[in-house]
C-alpha cells in the first residue's frame, strides 16, 4: 500500500480539517486562529476567516448549504457563509475550549464538544441552543453524529468513550404538522428541564477502556461499530447492538498519543494519526497494522475523511496533507475494438462497438487484499495479459485469457507465471519485457516466463512502455523518455521531458503522445517530437481521435492537443476519468469506480483546426457552413494562425471585417467595409494597403474620401493624370490654398502660373528669379518694372541653375489600374464568393445502378436458387461409402518408417564425428500426402498427378475426353504452392497450400482447390445467368459448360453440400441443352416452311428445360408467338396459359390473354408436332427429340443428359467430358 | 557489439538496395568488419541479379570471400545464359577452393548456394554442417531440409539454432518458413513473424511482403493476400515469386483466366527458369500425354 500525497500546505499547526463535501475545497482550522479554505487541486488558499481569538479546533462544512461552522478556545462557535466570506454569528454557551463542531446530516443542528465537560447541540436555524449533553467528567475531546441514526458518541479525558440515544431529542424538533397547544408547553417545559440533564439525550452505552483519556471517537458508517483513539497509544474497536456495546478488539502500535481514528469509506481498514508523527493503516477484521507512513518531524492532530471521494486529510505542526491509499485508476489495456479493464479485481472486456461488457477472470489471488492491479498488457495474438501489481517494488502475473469471453468469470489458473517487475509490458507475440527498477535491468522473458535476454538500460528507468514494434522499447526516465533498440541495445532518440507516467499510440502507430503530470509531448514514432504542451493542472489519460488527433483528459476537464502544439478545452468533467477510446463524438473512458462510461463531446472545434492545419479546405468549408462555429475565440484563433481570409467570414462586424480584410489583403471587402464606416483611419489605412498593392483608384478614392489634398495631387503626378492635377489647382485656388496651387504648378511645370502666384502673394523676388532663371525675360523685366527696380539693382544671383521639370510618366493611363501585386486568392475566397448552392458540399447522386440486361428488370431478378436438401440424399451417401475402400493404401506407412528411420540414423551421424556427416535422404513431398490422403480427382490434379485424376474421373464420371478440362487442371494445379526465396541467391522454396490450414496431421492434409463451390454458386453461376437473360447464348452455354467442367474440380467440406452440387449439375444440363435447342431453332432461315415445323418443336422443347421462372418466361413467350404466327391455335394458348401462370408483367400477361382468346375462337392446329406436351419427356442431347418416359435412352454418366440409344459410346454432347452410357460411380466431391 | 547488426539485418529481409546505399555509405569500421560489409555489398549485388557490376569489380588480388563471391556472380550468369560448359568449369573451381578453405564461411554459403544449383543437396549440407554455428548456414541447411521434404530435421536444426541465436532476425525468418511447411497454428505465427518485421519501414520489402502474402494465402485469407503482394508488385514489377504468388492467390479468387495468363507471360519474360513455369510446363505435356490414353478411338 502506498500513500499518494495529492497535496500539501505549509502553514501554523493545523487542529482540525474539513472536506467540502462537492468542490475541491478543505478548511484548516489552525493554532494561530485562522481558517483557511483551501484549493486542494490547484494549491492555492482561497479565502482566510480571521475572526477567532485562539486556536481553533473544530471545523465542519455543512453537507449541502454554503456554510461552515468552527469552534475555538475562545469559547465560541461560529458559523460562516463561505460565499459572503462573513460570520453569519457565533453561538455563545460553552465554558471552555470547544474541541469538535460537527453538522447534523440532516436536522438543522450542529454538534459541539467542549472542555467544559459538555456536549451541546444547537439549532443554527434558531440560533440556540436545544440540548446539553452531560455526564462526561473530563475534557470531552470529540462528538459526532452518527451518519444515520440517531446517535452521538463522545470521546473524553475521563478516559470513557459514551455513546448517546438523540431519539427524544429528534422527536420533538421533528417539527410535527398538527402541535396541540398541551403539546407544546409540555415541550417548553421540558426543553427547560434538559439544562439540568434531561431526557432528550440519554447516555446509551458507556465505553470503559481505554487507560488514559480518549481524542476521539467515530462510529462505523454502515455497520455498528465504533473506532476510538486515546492518550494510551490504544486503537479501541467496539461493536454495539439494541442493547449493548463492547470492546472487540485492540490495535497497539503508535508509540506516543493516538490523535485521531476512523473507518475506510471503502474497505475493511481502520486509519489513525498521533503524535508519534506516523499515519497508520489497520486491517479492521484482524487488527493489524498494515502500513505506517512516517513524517519526519510533524507530530499528527487530525484526520478526516472526504465524504465522497476516495480522500483522507490530517493535520500536522506545519500544515495538512491530502492522500489517497489506492490509486483510482483502473488498470486497462485497449485493443481495436475491445476494452479490457480490471474493476475490484475482475478482468473485464467491454466491447466499444456493441456497448457490451463481460466479467472474464478473476484476479482475487493476484496482489495481496489491498493491493489492487497497477496496469494490464494484453497480447491478441496469444490471448493473454500481463497483469502488475505494485506489491513490494512490483511484482506481475502472466496470465490466459479463456478462449470465449462468454459466462462466468473464470478462476485465474494458479500456474499462471508471476514475477517480479516494477512494470511488464508484452513486446511481441511470444516475448515480454520487465523492468527491475532497483536492479536497474530490462528482462526480455519468452511465454514461458523464462528469461531471454537482460539488458542494462542506459539511463535510470522508472517505467518502461511498448514502442510498437517488437524490438523497440520506450524507457521512461525521470528526465526523459528514450526510443531503445533491445536487439542492438542502443538508444535511437531521447527526449528530454519530465518523468512519463503514461505513453499513448494512435491507432496506425505513428504518433505517440507522452504524458507525465503536467506535459504532454507528442512525437512521432522515431521519437522525434512534434511538439509539447504544458498544464496547470494534472493531466490524467488521453487517447488518440481517429483523425489523429490527441484527446486528453485533465483532473477537469477533457482537452485537446493538435499535432503542432495547439490545444483547447473541450468539456469540463466533474469527476476525473480515464480515457480509452475516442470513436467520432464519443469518448469512451474508465472512471474512478472502474466503470465504462461514454462521454459526447463536440468535435467541431477541434475538427476544424485540424482540417486547417492539414489544408483540408473542403472540409473546413464544410465545417464553416454546417456548423455554428463562431465568436471571438474562433476569430482570434484564425487570425493569430494566419487564416484572416477564413476569419473574415466569421465576422459580420465592420471593423473587424476591415481589419481582417486589410490583413490578407482582400481590398474589396476593405472597401466596402471602409465606404459603410466611412471613417478617416479606414481610409487611409485602406490606401496605404492599395497603393501597396498598386490599385491606385482604390488609393486616389480614399484620399478624396478624405480629403487629402496633397497626396492627392502627388499621386496623379506619380501617374501622370495632368487632367485631374489642373483640376487639383483649381480645387486649390477654390479652397484658397495657395502652398497647394504652387505645388500643384509645380507637379504641371506650369512656369507662368507661378510667376503669377509669387507675383499674387507679393513674393516679387521669388517671382522675378523664377521668371529669369526660366528666361522668360519680358516676364522678370516687367515684375522689375512694378517694383520700380532695374536689372542693375539687382546683384547677387545666384549662379545658373538646373531647369525643374516633372518627369513624365511613362505609361499614362488615367482610367485603367496599374499592374496590381498579385494576392493570393486562397482557396476560401473562390469558395466563400460562389453562391449557393455549393458544389463542394452538395450532394453528388449517382446515377441509379443500371439494371444488367435491359430486360432482367422486366423478366426479375435472380431469384436464389433454393439448394434445398432433398430425398435422394441417402442414396448419395450410400454411393460415397461404397466406393472409395480401394484408396486406403497400406504404403504410407513404409514412407513414415523410412523417416523415423532417417532420423534416427542422422541423429546418430551428428552425435559422432562431424567429418562423418551423412547427408539424409529425402522426406514424401506433401504432394504425395494428398494423392494418398484422397480420392478425389480434384486433390490429384492439386498434387500434379494429372493421370490418376483422370483414371479417378474416368471411373467415376465415364470421362474420356479431357481436352475442355486442360485448363481446369492446370489453373487447379498451378495454385497449390506458394513461392518465396528463403535465402538469397538460392532458387525459391515453394510452399503447398493447404485447404485445410488448421491441420498438421500427415493423414489429413488436403490441397487447396482453386475451384469453390460455393463461389461457383455466386459468381459463375449468377454471370451465366445474366448472360443468358441478356439473350447471348452462345456465350451463357459456354459459361455452363465451364461451370460443368469446374464441377469436376471441387471439394466441398460440408456432406449437405453434396447435394447442392448434384442439383448445380443438373441446372447446367438443363440450360445448355435448353439454350443449344435455342441456338439451333435461331439458324434456321425465318421463313422457310420446312423448317417451321421444326423450330415450333424445338422452342416447344424448350419451355420444358427445368430453367429459372424468369428464363422460363422467356422461352414460354417465343413459343407462344411462334406458335400464334404459325396459327397453331391449339399449342399456342396453351403456352399462354403456362406463361401466365407464372405471373409474367402486366403488358406481357396482356398479350397472353389476346391470344388465348383470339385462338379460342380456332383452336385448331395448322401445323402438326411431335410434341406432347401431357405426356412427361425429357430432350435428347443430340438429335433434340423428345424421349418420352418409359421410352428405351442412354444417359451421360456425368450430367446425366438423356439420349436415344443410338447414340451410346459417343461423346456427350452437353459436358462434352464423358461417353454416353459408360458406367460411373458418381462424382466424389466430399473426403 | 556486432558492428554489421543493422546490414545484415537488411540483407535477410531482402533490402538489397539499401545494404548497398549502407555498405557504401564508408562509415569508418573495424577492417574485419569493412572486408565483411564489401561481401554483403557484392551479395546484394547478386540478388539484385547486377552480375557486370560484381565481376567486373572484384580483383583477382582480392581475399578469398570476394573471389568467391564474384564466382557465383559468374555461375549465375552462365546458369541465366544456360552456358553449360562455363558452369561445369565454375563448379570445378569452387569444389577446389572448397578443399583449400573449408573453414571461410564465405566460401562455404557460395559453394553451397552452387550446389543446391546444382542439385548437388548432399554436397552442400556436408559443406555446411562444418561450421553449424553459423546462422546464415543453419539458414542454408534449413532451406535444403524443407527441400528435400526433411521437416523433421528442420525443425531440429531450427530449434538448436534457436537456443544460441536468441531473437535474431534470421533465426526468426527460419521460424517462419519452417512454419509455412508445417501449417496448423504455424501459419498465423509465421505471418506475425513476417508482420512484425514489416513494422519496420527499411525491412518493408518485396521479400518480407511475400512471406506475409504467403502466409495469408496458406490461411485461406485471399482478399488480404492479393493488396500485400500488389503492394509487393509496385515495389518491383518483376519480381517472380511475387508473379507466381499472385498467379496463386488469382485462382483461389476466381479471378478471369486472361488476368492470370498475364501474370504468367509476365513471369515467362522476367524468369523463364522459374521452377513454377518448370512444373508448369511439364504439366502441361503430361496432360496431353495422359488423355491420349483416354481419348474413344
Amino acid at each position: 500500500m502506498q500513500m499518494l500525497t495529492k497535496f500539501e500546505s505549509k502553514s501554523n499547526r493545523v487542529k482540525g480539517i474539513a472536506f467540502h463535501p462537492k468542490r475541491p475545497w478543505i478548511l484548516a482550522s489552525l493554532h494561530n486562529g485562522c481558517i483557511q479554505l483551501w484549493d486542494y487541486r490547484m494549491g492555492t488558499v482561497l479565502e482566510r476567516f480571521d475572526e477567532h481569538d485562539g486556536p481553533v479546533r473544530g471545523i465542519a462544512f455543512h453537507p449541502t448549504q454554503p456554510l461552515f461552522v468552527s469552534g475555538g478556545d475562545d469559547y465560541k462557535i461560529k458559523v460562516w457563509n463561505y460565499k459572503t466570506r462573513k460570520c453569519l454569528f457565533t453561538l455563545n454557551g460553552h465554558l471552555d475550549y470547544v474541541r469538535t463542531v460537527f453538522f447534523h446530516h440532516e436536522y438543522p443542528w450542529i454538534l459541539s464538544a467542549s472542555d467544559d465537560q459538555t456536549i451541546r447541540i444547537w439549532n443554527w436555524q434558531s440560533r440556540n441552543c436545544i440540548a446539553i449533553l452531560t455526564g462526561h467528567n473530563h475534557y470531552v475531546m470529540c462528538a459526532q453524529f452518527h451518519p444515520k441514526e440517531d446517535l452521538v458518541v463522545s470521546a473524553s479525558l475521563d478516559q470513557t468513550v459514551r455513546v448517546w440515544d438523540i431519539s427524544g431529542l429528534r422527536k420533538k424538533n421533528a417539527a410535527p404538522s398538527s402541535i396541540t397547544f398541551e403539546d407544546s408547553l409540555h415541550r417548553s417545559a421540558a426543553a427547560q428541564a434538559d439544562i439540568f440533564g434531561s431526557t432528550d439525550a440519554i447516555v446509551k452505552y458507556v465505553l470503559e477502556g481505554h487507560e488514559r483519556g480518549v481524542n476521539w471517537a467515530i462510529f462505523h458508517p454502515t455497520l455498528p461499530l465504533i473506532v476510538s483513539a486515546g492518550d494510551d497509544r490504544q486503537i479501541k474497536l467496539w461493536r454495539m447492538n439494541d442493547t449493548k456495546a463492547w470492546e472487540v478488539d485492540t490495535c497497539r502500535g503508535h508509540f506516543n498519543n493516538v490523535s485521531a481514528a476512523l473507518f475506510h469509506p471503502r474497505q475493511e481498514l481502520i486509519i489513525s494519526d498521533g503524535e508519534d508523527k506516523t499515519i497508520r493503516v489497520w486491517d479492521m477484521s484482524k487488527r493489524t497494522l498494515i502500513q505506517t507512513f512516517r513524517r519526519e518531524h510533524d507530530r499528527f492532530w487530525v484526520l478526516t475523511a472526504h465524504p465522497e471521494v476516495n480522500l483522507f486529510a490530517a493535520g500536522h505542526d506545519n500544515g495538512l496533507i491530502v492522500f489517497k491509499l489506492e490509486r483510482e485508476r483502473p488498470a486497462s489495456a485497449v485493443h481495436q475494438n475491445s476494452l479490457f479493464y480490471i474493476r475490484d479485481k475482475v478482468l473485464r472486456v467491454y466491447d466499444f462497438n456493441s456497448d457490451s461488457d463481460a466479467a472474464v477472470l478473476s484476479l482475487r489471488k493476484i496482489g495481496g487484499p489491498y493491493i489492487q492491479p497497477r496496469s494490464l498488457s494484453y497480447n491478441p495474438a496469444e490471448k493473454a495479459v500481463i497483469v502488475t501489481t505494485p506489491i513490494e517494488g512490483g511484482g506481475y502475473d502472466l496470465l490466459h485469457l479463456p478462449k470465449d469471453f462468454s459466462g462466468e468469470p473464470r478462476e485465474a489458473l494458479s500456474d499462471s507465471k508471476r514475477g517480479s517487475g516494477a512494470s511488464a509490458i508484452f513486446i511481441a507475440r511470444n516475448r515480454f519485457a520487465v523492468l527491475d527498477k532497483t536492479r536497474q535491468q530490462i528482462e526480455i522473458r519468452d511465454l514461458s516466463n523464462q528469461t531471454t535476454k537482460t539488458i542494462k538500460p542506459p539511463a535510470t528507468v522508472n517505467e518502461i512502455f511498448s514502442a510498437g514494434s517488437g524490438n523497440l522499447l520506450l524507457l521512461s526516465t525521470p528526465q526523459s523518455v528514450i526510443l531503445y533498440d533491445i536487439q542492438q541495445r542502443q538508444t535511437l532518440n531521447e527526449i528530454t521531458m519530465p518523468f512519463v507516467k503514461y505513453v499513448f499510440w494512435s491507432s496506425d502507430h505513428s504518433q505517440v503522445a507522452l504524458l507525465s503530470k503536467h506535459t504532454i509531448t507528442i512525437a512521432n514514432k522515431n521519437l522525434e517530437q512534434n511538439c509539447m504542451l504544458h498544464e496547470t493542472i494534472r493531466i490524467k489519460s488521453g487517447a488518440w481521435d481517429d483523425v489523429g488527433i490527441f484527446i486528453y483528459s485533465t483532473l477537469n476537464h477533457i482537452k485537446y492537443a493538435l499535432p503542432q502544439g495547439d490545444s483547447g478545452i473541450i468539456r469540463t468533467l466533474d469527476q476525473p476519468v480515464y480515457l480509452t477510446k475516442v470513436k467520432g463524438k464519443s469518448v469512451y473512458c474508465l472512471d474512478r469506480d472502474g466503470k465504462t462510461r461514454v462521454i459526447s463531446i463536440d468535435p467541431t472545434e477541434y475538427r476544424f483546426k485540424i482540417a486547417l492545419i492539414k489544408r483540408n479546405y473542403d472540409e473546413v468549408l464544410q465545417i464553416i457552413r454546417n456548423s455554428n462555429l463562431v465568436g471571438q475565440a474562433i476569430i482570434a484563433y484564425l487570425q493569430k494562425k494566419g487564416y484572416p481570409e477564413i476569419a473574415l467570414h466569421f465576422v459580420r462586424d465592420d471593423k473587424t471585417r476591415f481589419d481582417l480584410a486589410l490583413e490578407c489583403g482582400n481590398l474589396e471587402v476593405a472597401l466596402e467595409t471602409a465606404k459603410s464606416m466611412d471613417r478617416e483611419d479606414c481610409w487611409n489605412k485602406l490606401s496605404a494597403e492599395a497603393l501597396r498593392q498598386g490599385n491606385y483608384q482604390i488609393v486616389e478614392m480614399a484620399y478624396q474620401r478624405v480629403k487629402n489634398f496633397d497626396r492627392l495631387s502627388f499621386l496623379y503626378l506619380a501617374t501622370g493624370n495632368m487632367e485631374k492635377l489642373r483640376k487639383m489647382m483649381k480645387i486649390a485656388e477654390l479652397r484658397n490654398d495657395n502652398m497647394s496651387r504652387f505645388h500643384n504648378s509645380l507637379f504641371l511645370g506650369d512656369v507662368e502660373e507661378r510667376i503669377r502666384l509669387l507675383k499674387e502673394f507679393g513674393q516679387l523676388p521669388l517671382a522675378y528669379l523664377t521668371a529669369q532663371s526660366h528666361g522668360l525675360t519680358e516676364d522678370a523685366e516687367a515684375i522689375l518694372a512694378a517694383a520700380g527696380l532695374t536689372s542693375e539693382d539687382i546683384t547677387d544671383l545666384p549662379p545658373a541653375g538646373q531647369l525643374l521639370k516633372p518627369s513624365i510618366p511613362i505609361i499614362r493611363q488615367n482610367d485603367v489600374n496599374w499592374p496590381l501585386l498579385t494576392v493570393s486568392r486562397s482557396f476560401f475566397d473562390a469558395a466563400f464568393t460562389v453562391s449557393d448552392p455549393n458544389p463542394l458540399i452538395a450532394p453528388i447522386n449517382f446515377a441509379d445502378g443500371v439494371e444488367v440486361g435491359e430486360i432482367s428488370g422486366d423478366w426479375g431478378g435472380e431469384e436464389d436458387l433454393g439448394f434445398g436438401v432433398e430425398p435422394y440424399k441417402v442414396a448419395a451417401e450410400a454411393r460415397i461409402e461404397g466406393e472409395d475402400v480401394e484408396e486406403g493404401s497400406g504404403w504410407e506407412i513404409d514412407t513414415d518408417l523410412t523417416a523415423q528411420l532417417d532420423t534416427v540414423l542422422t541423429q546418430e551421424n551428428t552425435n559422432g564425428a562431424q567429418g562423418e556427416f551423412v547427408p539424409p535422404t529425402a522426406g514424401t513431398a506433401e504432394s504425395e500426402l494428398w494423392m494418398h490422403n484422397s480420392p478425389l480427382a480434384a486433390d490429384h490434379v492439386a498434387a500434379g498427378s494429372f493421370e490418376t485424376a483422370m483414371q479417378t474421373l474416368s471411373r467415376q464420371v465415364g470421362a474420356v475426353n479431357f481436352a475442355p478440362l486442360k485448363q481446369h487442371f492446370l489453373r487447379t494445379f498451378q495454385s497449390t504452392k506458394t513461392y518465396l526465396q528463403v535465402n538469397v541467391a538460392l532458387p525459391s522454396l515453394a510452399f503447398n497450400v493447404r485447404r485445410n490450414p488448421e491441420e498438421t496431421e500427415k493423414r489429413r492434409l488436403l490441397p487447396a482447390l482453386a475451384y469453390n463451390f460455393q463461389n461457383i454458386v455466386s459468381t459463375q453461376l449468377q454471370d451465366a445467368y445474366k448472360t443468358t437473360t441478356a439473350g447471348k447464348f452462345q456465350d451463357a452455354t459456354i459459361q455452363f459448360k465451364s461451370i460443368l467442367h469446374s464441377i469436376l474440380l471441387v471439394a466441398v467440406t460440408k456432406r449437405s453440400e453434396i447435394d447442392e452440387v448434384n442439383q448445380l449439375i443438373d441446372i447446367c444440363r438443363e440450360y445448355i441443352v435448353g439454350l443449344s435447342m435455342e441456338q439451333t431453332r435461331k439458324k434456321f432461315p425465318a421463313d422457310d416452311p420446312d423448317s417451321t415445323k421444326r423450330a415450333l418443336e424445338l422452342a416447344a422443347y424448350f419451355t420444358h428445360s427445368r430453367l429459372q421462372p424468369a428464363h422460363l418466361q422467356l422461352s414460354l413467350r417465343s413459343a407462344m408467338t411462334l406458335s400464334y404466327k404459325a396459327k397453331n391455335c391449339l399449342t399456342a394458348p396453351m403456352f399462354a396459359r403456362r406463361l401466365l401462370e407464372l405471373a409474367p408483367p402486366t403488358q406481357v400477361a396482356t398479350q397472353a390473354r389476346q391470344i388465348q382468346s383470339l385462338c379460342d375462337k380456332n383452336p385448331r392446329d395448322e401445323i402438326a408436332l411431335d410434341y406432347d406436351q401431357y405426356n412427361p419427356f425429357v430432350v435428347c442431347g443430340i438429335s433434340y427429340t423428345p424421349i418420352y418416359k418409359g421410352s428405351p435412352s442412354v444417359q451421360c454418366p456425368y450430367c446425366r443428359a438423356s439420349y436415344l440409344p443410338q447414340h451410346q459410346g459417343s461423346l456427350c454432347a452437353v459436358c462434352n467430358v464423358s461417353q454416353i452410357g459408360a458406367n460411373g460411380t458418381g462424382l466424389k466431391v466430399f473426403v | 557489439m556486432d558492428e554489421l547488426f543493422a546490414l545484415r539485418n537488411l540483407f535477410y529481409t531482402g533490402a538489397y538496395q539499401q545494404v548497398i546505399n549502407e555498405a557504401n555509405s564508408r562509415s569508418p569500421l573495424s577492417e574485419s568488419a569493412n572486408q565483411e560489409r564489401k561481401v554483403y555489398l557484392y551479395r546484394a549485388y547478386i540478388a539484385q541479379k547486377k552480375y557486370n557490376i560484381v565481376i567486373s569489380d572484384v580483383k583477382d588480388s582480392d581475399i578469398i570471400d570476394l573471389r568467391v563471391v564474384k564466382l557465383l556472380a559468374l555461375y549465375l550468369q552462365a546458369k541465366d545464359k544456360n552456358d553449360a560448359t562455363k558452369k561445369e568449369e565454375i563448379v570445378k573451381e569452387i569444389k577446389d577452393i572448397v578443399g583449400e578453405n573449408s573453414a571461410n564461411q564465405t566460401v562455404q554459403i557460395v559453394s553451397a548456394t552452387i550446389m543446391v544449383h546444382e542439385g548437388l543437396l548432399e554436397d552442400a549440407l556436408r559443406i555446411l554442417v562444418r561450421n553449424s554455428k553459423n546462422l546464415e548456414n543453419v539458414a542454408l541447411i534449413i532451406q535444403i531440409y524443407i527441400q528435400l521434404d526433411r521437416l523433421d530435421l528442420a525443425k531440429r536444426e531450427l530449434a538448436s539454432a534457436k537456443t544460441w541465436a536468441e531473437d535474431a532476425t534470421l533465426a526468426q525468418l527460419m521460424e517462419a518458413w519452417v512454419g509455412l511447411r508445417t501449417g496448423g497454428d504455424k501459419y498465423q505465427e509465421a505471418y506475425y513473424i513476417y508482420e512484425e518485421i514489416a513494422q519496420s519501414p527499411s525491412s518493408n520489402t518485396v521479400k518480407i511482403l511475400n512471406g506475409q502474402a504467403i502466409a495469408n494465402i496458406h490461411l485461406g485469407r485471399y482478399p488480404e493476400a492479393e493488396s500485400l503482394l500488389l503492394d509487393a508488385l509496385n515495389k518491383n514489377n518483376d519480381d517472380p515469386d511475387t508473379l507466381v504468388n499472385l498467379i496463386v492467390v488469382s485462382g483461389f479468387l476466381g479471378k478471369p483466366e486472361d488476368v492470370i495468363n498475364r501474370y504468367i507471360s509476365q513471369l515467362k519474360e522476367v524468369a523463364p527458369t522459374h521452377m513454377f513455369l518448370q512444373d508448369l510446363d511439364l504439366k502441361t505435356s503430361l496432360f496431353d500425354r495422359a488423355a491420349q490414353r483416354f481419348e474413344i478411338a
